[in-house]
């Protein structure tokens, strides 16, 4: 599981360019509204990258607020879908 | 040794240009028979002056995002005495028009009138093509129509294997922003929002506005049916970064070797720059692109 976190973390540096910010993020660090640079399009390239990373496909409707609301429900969301 | 913008007179727009050319001389203003613009240009200082890298921008947003990497190359290309263009296609950019009116064979024949532009006014003889992302299948697309031989070597960045793929993170952009701003149109998806754009005959999607045509020529594009249908595919230099390589790209290759299209492919470690426009440059990239120019030049 926590190998999970530490990915989805390193495809957030990655995508963001949050630097050594992500490294103080734990499950409940908030995300959607909170981090100024989860901007649409920075959404739409995190579902691109977990896509492309984990070889899964995600369905619109699992792009909600509450996957993105917090690290720990991205995380959540990743592993249901690498168990589905 | 300057950097030179100008309007070059297309079809539907006139397109904004940007080149830094590699010349002691500037050629002859516009006006002269073009037998002496190719001659002067021809005799001026060395096989250099005959090849120019044409830079083909990609779609919407990652071009944005890319512009600074496309200008260090160029800038990086002139300090070896080599010129280059990039431009704007119609509806983008710096270029005449509106997005909401461009559409696919608009774009490719912006492509074509600057590859004669840089051809029959500069008189470059030998002309190599870059492409990042979806402009690789913009130039896919055209060497499909056009067996042009003026066209030396094409450098894939991260090529884009398919329009579908592009205008589903495009549409999805939407949707994302829904989540965030518009919780009243929760119930929009990719689907939905295609079958909209079919009904209104565009459609509106991170302020751009996107018509049905465009939206529905981009979904069509396949890098490999391009690439496999072109009568002439001139050596290709395939660059990815960041280490995972697609299965489909993997796939695309082995197929594109087994029809004995030139090709190297390059694996560089990096980031996908174009998803940000405050990426740091990518210097390698930069390097190994104007190292695969060097090695071809008149050769």
């Amino acid at each position: 599981m926590s190998n999970t976190v530490q990915e989805v973390k390193q495809l957030l540096d990655d995508t963001l360019e949050l630097g050594d910010r992500v490294q103080e993020f734990d499950e409940s660090t908030l995300l959607l509204g909170d981090l100024p640079e989860l901007d649409s399009m920075a959404v739409v390239t995190l579902v691109t990258a977990i896509e492309d990373q984990y070889g899964v496909l995600v369905e619109d409707d699992e792009i909600s607020a509450e996957t993105f609301e917090t690290l720990g429900n991205l995380v959540a969301f990743v592993d249901q879908k690498l168990n589905a | 040794m300057s950097d030179q913008a100008l309007y070059l007179p297309a079809a539907a727009g006139s397109l904004f240009i940007l080149q830094r050319l590699a010349l002691d001389n500037l050629p002859p203003p516009p006006g002269d028979a073009q037998g002496a613009i190719r001659d002067s240009l021809t005799q001026a200082a060395g096989a250099q002056n005959t090849d120019l890298l044409l830079l083909v921008p990609p779609f919407a947003d990652e071009m944005n995002n890319a512009r600074r990497m496309y200008s260090a190359l160029c800038r990086a290309l002139l300090e070896q005495g080599i010129s280059s263009l990039m431009f704007d296609l119609y509806g983008t950019g710096d270029s005449e028009g509106e997005f909401g009116q461009a559409d696919w064979q608009i774009w490719l024949d912006d492509l074509k009138r600057v590859l004669d532009y840089a051809q029959q006014q500069l008189g470059f003889q030998r002309i190599h093509l870059l492409g990042l992302r979806s402009a690789a299948l913009l130039i896919a697309d055209y060497l499909a129509q056009t067996p042009d031989p003026a066209i030396q070597q094409i450098l894939f960045w991260q090529p884009l294997l398919r329009g579908d793929a592009l205008l589903r993170q495009f549409l999805r952009l939407r949707v994302a922003a829904n989540i965030m701003l518009k919780p009243e149109n929760q119930n929009e998806t990719v689907e939905t929002l295609r079958a909209l754009a079919r009904q209104q005959g565009h459609i509106e999607v991170a302020g751009y506005d996107i018509s049905k045509q465009l939206l529905e020529q981009l979904d069509a594009l396949s890098l490999q049916q391009s690439l496999l249908q072109a009568p002439r595919i001139p050596l290709i230099h395939w660059m990815e970064l960041g280490g995972n390589v697609s299965p489909a790209t993997v796939e695309l290759i082995e197929r594109l070797g087994a029809k004995s299209v030139s090709l190297r492919f390059h694996e560089l470690p990096g980031k996908p720059f174009w998803l940000n426009a405050e990426s740091e440059l990518d210097q390698r990239l930069i390097q190994h692109s104007v190292q695969c120019v060097k090695a071809a030049l008149n050769a």
